[in-house]
């Protein structure tokens, strides 16, 4: 009797379900859009069945009698989730010809490129030294009476050595691309900048302005008389007179990054993780050693904590490897969980005056919410301490 | 027959108490007289003769008159003993004619005895439907309920994703039971979520529409935007630019959200999607005024106001939209108010500072000297109504301006003792 009366109210149910939905669409056609169509293929698209979401969205977009162009999207989608990329993306450049909301068109075409990008290999900048031989490196330490000069779109290098003068130049152009579309997610830099590089470090001291006793390299952005100079100052060979690659793969992109970083900022503070974790981003290659630092670091006594990071400056850094480890690793993880647009807002509410935490819940058009710092700050912490794993996996793997 | 016999013990019962509950008013208000004075004026309460005056007791106290200005005495029945009168005409084991009485009875203002005969109708007839509608109640599935009770069984059906059965049957009744606006709303409300959750999409937007024009900010903002979106895409469906709930990607909960693509606006998610995206556009308009504003404030800090006044409007729709969305952009405009009312305090501070330099240094008459104490007491002043004005705007954000409003607080202190010794001085010079 009691299971009859739960068969009962189950079959009550199922007809009750099938009345909502008969009513549902019946409604939806009523209204002369296509609604039922769209809804059910948005449903199949909801539930992961992308096969039948496909099918259905190409059915209403290109009915014969009533096509509705719209559905495109569903498609797209649909092939999209599937991996069918390329189709994906005929998909979506068929709804973006009925999409009228600009917002919209531009999330389109985002997809369209991710579609198109993502068949491509994952672009990790290989460091140019490596893909030097030897006798080009051995050539390169040469130093000559002449300086030769070099000249491309932004940069004029300098340099004794005429190869060595020619390959920075159009190294500079491939680091300054990719600082200005990547790193600083689309920031343009219309400037010339004059590279010198001196054949050594005493020669470096010498003549390179403000330079540091303990660096390679420095960048100087100084205007005087109306008239602004930018100029990289780089060591051509290290101290046991070998052609410096940790120059070309290293210093001369992440000095440029803080050329082209203090240039957008100009006068305004510009915190100093953030400047060194983007200019250590700007290097070719990935240092592995900062990665197992920031993930030993972050899961140990020693951190310097979150917060903490996003104020120091550069007189109190009382542990300058933890501090760059980690700066970098904070930067890194923005860069891979955050889009281009929200990068360039996040540098845009910073270069305004806010708070990185502030500038952080701008850029994602979070509200404002005490709970956010430690939510973020124990997400990197969990990427920090994965990336460090992955790393130390491979290192054993390796073994 | 035993029910009947039980009901009939408690009618007499019921008219007893019912009578002693008269008496005890007509004690009050033994009638409802009305005297007419010469003049015209009219009164109403319990009228009394002693010798040559007329009395009257009225709600408020006893007024006496001549008898020479009163035209004339109108003897009436109160509402009260009209009541006790229709009370004995009436069958008490009728629940229609009960009905009836305590209709009456609450129309002249009889709310308790109103209360009391239909709590009498409903031990007769518990399912009376006219008294149970009078005292509020909502039928929903031959159940009464009181229309609080109704009103949280239609909003779990809504999450419960009931929509026929709230479409149908608990909001038509709860409508029919709404007595304020506030009530009426949040009917419309609930039934324009059921319809869009149940993709009624068309009659959606005319409801959400409606409630538009009907509700107060911010709940119209919200409702507009709604039908905003549903105009716009009036198949229902939505394209997400981007993962919700907002940040996941950056948290890592990727799992947890919609992904960024076509989605139904029949999901409660991508409707808070969709809001956001139209706060988005407002904080993007109100960023733009601020930083026009920024740009002005030195030149020109009326213009700048009144587009950081703008701007604060465009936040007010964003806030509408996703709550405190747009907290630290107002948050900013409340740090450049105070700044700008700290530059007038500090100008205060400089005349008062200019004058007291001039102290000693060269002789004056007691009345010059009077003046420039006064002079120094109103730059005080002047510097204290604007650190309390400080003190005022920051308020709402005390826990992100706690620096300004200690540094007032600390300036305030200073200025108050500094204004205790001049206004003492002036005393003594009196």
């Amino acid at each position: 009797m009691r299971r009859s009366s739960r068969y009962n109210l189950v079959c009550a149910l199922v007809v009750g379900g099938a009345a909502v939905a008969a009513f549902a669409i019946g409604a939806a056609f009523s209204s002369g859009v296509p609604t039922a169509g769209i809804q059910q293929a948005l449903s199949s698209l909801e539930k992961g069945q992308y096969e039948e979401a496909e099918r259905k969205g190409l059915a209403l977009a290109t009915d014969p009698v009533n096509a509705t162009p719209r559905a495109w999207a569903i498609v797209a989608a649909a092939r999209q989730r599937r991996g069918k990329r390329a189709l994906a993306a005929r998909a979506y450049r068929l709804f973006l010809a009925s999409c009228d909301c600009l917002a919209t068109q531009q999330f389109t075409l985002s997809q369209i490129r991710a579609c198109l990008q993502a068949d491509q290999k994952a672009k990790t900048p290989r460091p140019p030294s490596k893909r030097l031989g030897k006798e080009a490196i051995r050539k390169l330490a040469e130093v000559h009476d002449t300086v030769y000069t070099e000249s491309t779109e932004h940069f004029v290098v300098r340099a004794r050595n005429p190869a060595l003068a020619k390959l920075l130049a159009a190294e500079s152009e491939v680091a300054l691309d990719r600082i200005c579309r990547v790193i600083l997610a689309g920031q343009a830099y219309p400037h010339s900048v004059r590279i010198d590089v001196w054949p050594d470090h005493d020669h470096y001291l010498a003549h390179a302005a403000d330079a540091p006793e303990w660096a390679g390299g420095s960048f100087r952005l100084a205007s005087a008389k109306g008239v602004t100079t930018r100029q990289i100052d780089l060591t051509q060979r290290d101290k046991e007179g070998r052609f410096a690659t940790i120059m070309l793969d290293r210093v001369l992109p992440h000095e440029m990054c803080h050329l082209v970083v203090k240039e957008y900022f100009g006068d305004a503070a510009f915190p100093l993780f953030l400047s060194e974790g983007l200019a250590m981003m700007a290097e070719s290659g990935v240092e592995n050693g900062r990665v197992a630092l920031a993930g030993k670091t972050v899961a140990g006594k020693a951190k310097i904590a979150l917060d903490d990071l996003f104020v120091r400056r550069r007189y109190d850094v009382e542990k300058p490897a933890v501090f760059y480890a980690e700066s970098y690793s904070f930067v890194e993880f923005l860069h891979t969980r955050m889009t281009d647009q929200q990068l360039r807002a996040l540098l845009e509410h910073v270069k305004g005056g806010c708070t990185v935490t502030d500038a952080l819940q701008r850029s994602l058009y979070l509200p404002a919410d005490e709970s956010f710092l430690p939510a973020l700050a124990s997400a990197w912490e969990d990427h920090a301490i994965e990336q460090a794993q992955y790393l130390s996996a491979l290192a054993a793997g390796g073994k | 027959m035993r029910r009947l016999g039980r009901v009939n013990r408690e009618s007499n019962v019921f008219r007893l108490s019912l009578s002693g509950c008269l008496l005890t008013l007509l004690a009050v208000t033994a009638s409802a007289d009305r005297l007419i004075l010469t003049d015209g004026r009219t009164f109403t309460g319990t009228v009394d003769v002693e010798g040559d005056t007329v009395l009257i007791t009225v709600p408020y106290g006893t007024l006496r008159f001549p008898k020479n200005q009163v035209e004339r005495i109108e003897l009436k029945d109160t509402p009260e003993q009209e009541f006790r009168k229709k009370l004995g005409e009436t069958a008490l084991d009728d629940p229609n004619g009960l009905f009836y009485l305590a209709r009456w009875a609450q129309q002249n203002s009889l709310d308790r005895q109103a209360g009391d005969l239909y709590a009498l109708i409903l031990k007769l007839d518990n399912n009376h439907a006219y008294t149970r509608r009078a005292l509020g109640y909502v039928r929903i599935q031959s159940k009464w309920l009181t229309f609080e009770k109704a009103l949280r069984l239609a909003r779990g059906r809504l999450e419960a994703g009931s929509y026929v059965a709230l479409l149908d049957d608990v909001l038509p009744a709860l409508k029919e039971a709404a007595k304020t606006k506030r009530q009426r709303l949040e009917i419309s409300e609930l039934r324009g979520y059921a319809q869009l959750r149940s993709r009624l999409f068309a009659p959606a937007t005319k409801t959400f529409a409606s409630l538009a024009g009907k509700a107060d900010p911010p709940a119209s903002t919200r409702f507009a935007a709604i039908r905003e979106i549903l105009t716009d895409n009036p198949d229902g469906m939505y394209v997400l630019r981007e993962a919700y709930p907002p940040g996941t990607r950056l948290f890592g909960t990727v799992s947890a959200a919609i992904r960024p693509g076509p989605a139904s606006l029949a999901k409660p998610l991508v409707l808070a999607a969709a809001l956001r995206d139209l706060a988005k556009g407002d904080i993007t308009a109100g960023g733009k005024l601020m930083a026009e504003a920024r740009k002005l404030e030195a030149t020109d800090p009326d213009a700048a106001w009144k587009k950081y006044a703008k701007a604060e409007q465009a936040f007010d729709r964003a806030d509408a939209l996703v709550a405190d969305i747009s907290g630290s952009y107002r948050i900013e405009i409340v740090r450049r108010k105070i700044a700008a009312i700290r530059k007038d305090a500090d100008a205060d501070a400089r005349k008062y500072d200019a004058e007291k330099d001039k102290l000693g240094v060269k002789d004056m008459s007691p009345q010059a000297y009077r003046n420039m104490i006064l002079r120094m007491v109103h730059s005080l002043d002047s510097a204290r109504d604007d650190l309390q004005r400080i003190r005022g705007v920051a308020q709402p954000y005390a826990r992100e301006l706690i620096l300004e409003i200690k540094w007032a607080d600390v300036d305030l202190t200073r200025i108050e003792e500094l204004r205790k010794i001049l206004v003492s001085h002036l005393d003594e010079k009196k």
